[in-house]
């Protein structure tokens, strides 16, 4: 059931469910936020889409801090607060920002914002089932919801990676935005931020976060950087030497940029970590919750820069392994799953428009995981994660902006380069200085083979005459 | 996109109509059942279709291949004449859509006027009358229309091949398919696509991709079209044309890439200037002259049947130098065609469905949403497929088999890979074809059968004697008649 409270007087419609001054408190602990965003046009780097607002919710901390989800500040240009349905919105700062958690912090540097709003513990256990209630600003009302917790499980959440502890709610109220408060006994036990499938990330890690946020310099949060399988098939684990006792799951791949990339190695059979026993479908035993992804170890109580003992099997032999726990984020990747607060980087010479791949760029096109350009898209789906010392990132020609210096190229696009000059292009800043050192009067730019054009030139001194005639509206 | 027509449309035509050509047409009425990709040892339902068909010399009937592709029986009527006979596929050229039929009665075409082929191209904005039988009727229409452009399209019956097509507005439909195209009571042409977002934008196969494919049969065996085997790109920019010190009163296109077993292998090299083929040049937009038209260059090595030689100048390091090569096919190059007219190669084994990887296979995953939720396999099969010949030339050739689906039995069934997903070892050897797979869990006498895939670099395992004795119980199971088709 939803119901709509008159934010001006506090007094609640229907008094059966709850007492006034229950709801006064968690009318006193969220606050209304609004960002306005101006996206980059990823396509045309140069340019700003029109801005908009975004609504959502934010949850009241300690120390005069606001929780919010990091997902809705992807593009901010301003961000801002509002109390108690009052009509005035404030200006707000973000502290932190961490969108591999979809977890930001924001402060209002107004004292008297603060004035009234106080906020209700986080609840260092969550319910697994039962009854809880959504708490949030709806176009300056106070709203209500009942939802009933129908799971806690490990889960990704908006940018992030599925090491997060999750709510997944169930719940008849029709309208939400994200940030909203999920509340039970008078306790914060988690924030929503999906309305699309109603999960919300839940008070134990957000009281970690809120914890580490004060601290300086901020460390983060663990991602192990593993992609593995589970062993449930018998005949699997017969093959590999594995008790039928022992649980374990199969590392299929390390991820270079991880902490574990020192230490584990594909085929390893991670057995327990942290001294945990993990199963052969991935899960260990939470002393509270019961069984649990493990990827849930890396964030319980741990921070980046910690170290965790892991216990493998490798060729046949068990050994304990000390593994960092390292914080990376998108922009570690060879192509970025996301572009969340990122400036856009471009070269543009003789017309020709140069990004480093991203998902930004590639989701300007429609339905592009089909329909994008089938190169990039195949880079995308098998070595966005994978950047290498030779390819830490993937160089694209993505336009040809019309000009003299670029006749008879102007149908090239979206093509991986290979090199510039004779220089194997790593990055943007290998670009930029090749160009630097042309080929006598020539740039040369190959690239990957395949993709129709192989070798392209153009004239150093057209180049630099095209700087001022190609015009980035 | 180009789509087959099965019909041509209604015309109510206001010219003059050359009165013997309609009893040389044909219509041809086909029933059509293609294998089931998902599950290859099976047809679907099948369906009835009809198309056009023209009676040329020799008592055999030209019509497109998509007409009488996947075909289990062909009959053929004539307009005058009530009972239908049936026909068999004499030839069918799947790259070029063309194919030829015969009647087994010697007197079923008695008395029909073969129709003659023209001798070239039909010059740009003349008018052509195109033959045919609309769907929803018996009788032949016919309907006019002008030549609107000569140029090298995709043919879309095979997914990946371009030839000499002409464009015209005469009001094609589905259902015209197979029909001759007249011009001063001569073939010019044989109708067979559309573009199907457009008004009035049809194609027809002209005089020398129609005797290219009639003077291929002459030794009674359909071989193809050459493959080429390279990319180009025009030479308009003045950098690239200095660059390659090319002087000014020669033109070409640059070479890019070029692929492993096809004509230019060998022949051309990236960075090539291509200066003329069989002495006749090529301007920088890559086009050359053909009679009155200018068409894609590639039409020159088109011409060539497989085995002839083709004679190129090419400038290289500062050089002009004229080379030989001898027409080829490239053999993996089918691997990215549509196939017709085949049964799926396959092999069942532990319950797993291991095929080859081809175009045909990885459109009924499409089709059946099968790669829906692993955009990463779908990725890996496409780069397979279209890329990684060119990116690992030494790749070039071979198969790469997909491990397709799971038929559930307890001897596989807490496997965590289910497929679609490309085969990359089995018992640590690489997998480079359905042969050598089967081969491969044939000779092992180990406990395990061990599969890796990519491009996730899965693993999973079979108990061999386990799997070895389910097999026959599996096969019965799930309705498989065999567990190989290699």
């Amino acid at each position: 059931m939803l119901l709509a409270l008159l934010a001006s007087t506090g007094a609640h419609a229907d008094a059966g469910t709850q007492g006034a001054a229950q709801v006064d408190r968690l009318r006193r602990a969220v606050v209304a936020v609004r960002a306005t965003e101006q996206p980059i046009n990823w396509r045309n780097p140069w340019k700003k889409e029109t801005p908009h607002t975004v609504d959502f919710n934010g949850i009241v901390c300690e120390g005069h801090t606001i929780l919010v989800p990091g997902t809705a500040l992807v593009a901010y240009t301003l961000i801002e607060v509002q109390r108690l349905g009052e009509q005035s919105w404030l200006p707000a700062r973000v502290k932190l920002v961490d969108y591999e958690l979809s977890l930001a912090l924001l402060e209002v540097d107004d004292a008297a914002f603060w004035n009234g709003l106080q906020p209700l513990p986080f609840a260092a256990a969550v319910p697994t089932q039962g009854t809880v209630q959504l708490a949030g600003w709806q176009s300056g009302k106070f709203e209500l919801a009942d939802a009933t917790v129908s799971k806690v499980e490990v889960a990704m959440v908006g940018f992030g990676h599925d090491r997060l502890l999750t709510l997944r709610l169930a719940t008849t109220a029709t309208a939400a935005f994200r940030g909203e408060a999920v509340v039970a006994g008078g306790q914060v036990i988690g924030m929503l931020t999906s309305k699309d499938d109603w999960t919300a990330i839940a008070s134990p890690f957000l009281a970690e976060f809120r914890r580490e946020a004060d601290r300086s310099p901020y460390r983060g949060f663990a991602r192990l950087g593993l992609r593995w399988q589970g062993l449930a098939n018998p005949a699997l684990r017969d093959s590999l030497g594995l008790r039928p006792e022992d649980g374990g799951i199969l590392v299929m791949r390390v991820l270079p940029q991880s902490g574990a990339a020192e230490v584990l190695k594909p085929r390893d059979i991670l057995l327990e970590l942290a001294g945990h026993r993990i199963d052969a479908s991935g899960r260990f035993e939470h002393p509270v919750y019961g069984p649990l992804r493990w990827s849930a170890l890396l964030t319980e109580g741990r921070r980046a820069g910690d170290s965790v003992d892991a216990l493998v099997l490798r060729d046949g032999k068990r050994q304990h392994v000390s593994v960092l726990l390292k914080r990376w984020g998108a922009q570690d990747d060879r192509i970025p799953d996301n572009m969340a607060g990122r400036k856009p980087d471009f070269v543009v010479a003789g017309g020709l428009v140069f990004q480093e791949l991203n998902w930004a760029y590639l989701s300007t096109f429609p339905n592009w995981r089909v329909a994008g350009p089938a190169r990039l898209v195949i880079a995308y789906n098998l070595d966005a994660e994978w950047p290498t010392p030779e390819h830490p990132k993937t160089v694209v020609l993505t336009v040809v902006l019309p000009d003299p210096a670029n006749l008879g190229y102007e149908e090239l696009h979206d093509l991986i380069v290979e090199s510039v000059n004779g220089v194997r292009l790593r990055n943007l800043a290998d670009l930029r200085s090749a160009l630097a050192k042309p080929v006598g009067p020539n740039h040369i730019i190959e690239f990957l083979p395949g993709q129709g054009a192989r070798r392209i030139v153009l004239d150093v001194a057209e180049v630099e005459a095209a700087a001022t005639r190609v015009q980035l509206d | 996109m180009l789509s087959p027509l099965l019909a041509l449309v209604l015309a109510a035509p206001a010219h003059a109509v050359v009165p013997d050509v309609t009893d040389s047409v044909v219509r041809i009425e086909v029933f059509q059942s293609r294998s089931d990709w998902t599950n290859p040892w099976r047809s679907d339902p099948g369906q009835t279709v009809s198309g056009t068909g023209f009676v040329i010399a020799d008592g055999r009937i030209l019509t497109n291949a998509h007409v009488v592709s996947d075909a289990h029986q062909v009959t053929v009527k004539r307009p005058d004449v009530a009972e239908p006979a049936v026909a068999t596929i004499e030839a069918i050229g799947h790259d070029c859509d063309l194919a030829v039929l015969r009647i087994a009665d010697k007197n079923f075409l008695k008395g029909v006027r073969p129709l003659k082929l023209g001798d070239g191209l039909p010059l740009l904005r003349s008018q052509v009358v195109t033959y045919g039988y609309p769907v929803g009727g018996m009788e032949a229409s016919n309907t006019a229309g002008i030549v609107s452009r000569v140029e090298f399209q995709p043919y879309f019956h095979s997914g990946t091949d371009f030839h000499l097509a002409v464009q015209t507005d005469a009001a094609l439909n589905p259902g015209n398919s197979g029909g001759p195209v007249i011009q001063d009571g001569k073939v010019v042409g044989v109708a067979f696509q559309i573009l199907p977002t457009k008004q009035s934008i049809g194609y027809f196969i002209p005089i020398p991709v129609i005797r290219h494919f009639l003077a291929d049969l002459k030794d009674g065996h359909y071989d193809g079209f050459p493959d080429l085997g390279v990319s180009t790109l025009k030479m308009v920019s003045r950098a690239l044309r200095r660059e390659r010190g090319v002087p000014a009163d020669k033109s070409g296109v640059v070479v890019q890439d070029v692929a492993r077993d096809g004509t230019a292998d060998g022949m051309l090299e990236s960075g090539d200037v291509l200066l003329s083929v069989d002495g006749v040049s090529i301007a920088d937009d890559g086009r050359v002259s053909v009679g009155p038209n200018h068409v894609a260059f590639l039409y020159l090595f088109d011409q060539k049947q497989l085995g002839e030689t083709v004679r190129v100048k090419v400038w290289r390091a500062g050089k002009e130098l004229e080379l030989t090569a001898k027409s080829r096919r490239i053999p993996y190059a089918d691997q990215a065609r549509i196939s017709y007219d085949v049964k799926p190669r396959y092999l069942v084994y532990g319950g797993m469905l291991f095929m080859p990887l081809n175009l045909t296979l990885l459109g009924a995953l499409e089709a059946k949403q099968m790669l829906a939720g692993s955009p990463e396999v779908r990725s890996d099969l496409l780069w397979n497929l279209f890329f990684r010949a060119r990116e690992f030339p030494a790749t070039s050739g071979q198969e790469v088999v997909v491990m397709v689906h799971l038929y559930r039995h307890p001897v596989n069934s807490q496997m965590a890979w289910s497929g679609p997903t490309a085969v990359r070892r089995v018992n640590g050897t690489d997998i480079h074809s359905l042969k050598q797979l089967a081969d491969t869990l044939a000779s092992n006498q180990g406990p395990f059968q061990t599969f890796e895939y990519e491009p996730t670099d899965g693993i999973e395992a079979l108990d061999r004697v386990k799997a070895d004795a389910a097999q026959k119980e599996i096969l019965e199971q799930y309705g498989i008649p065999s567990d190989r088709h290699l």
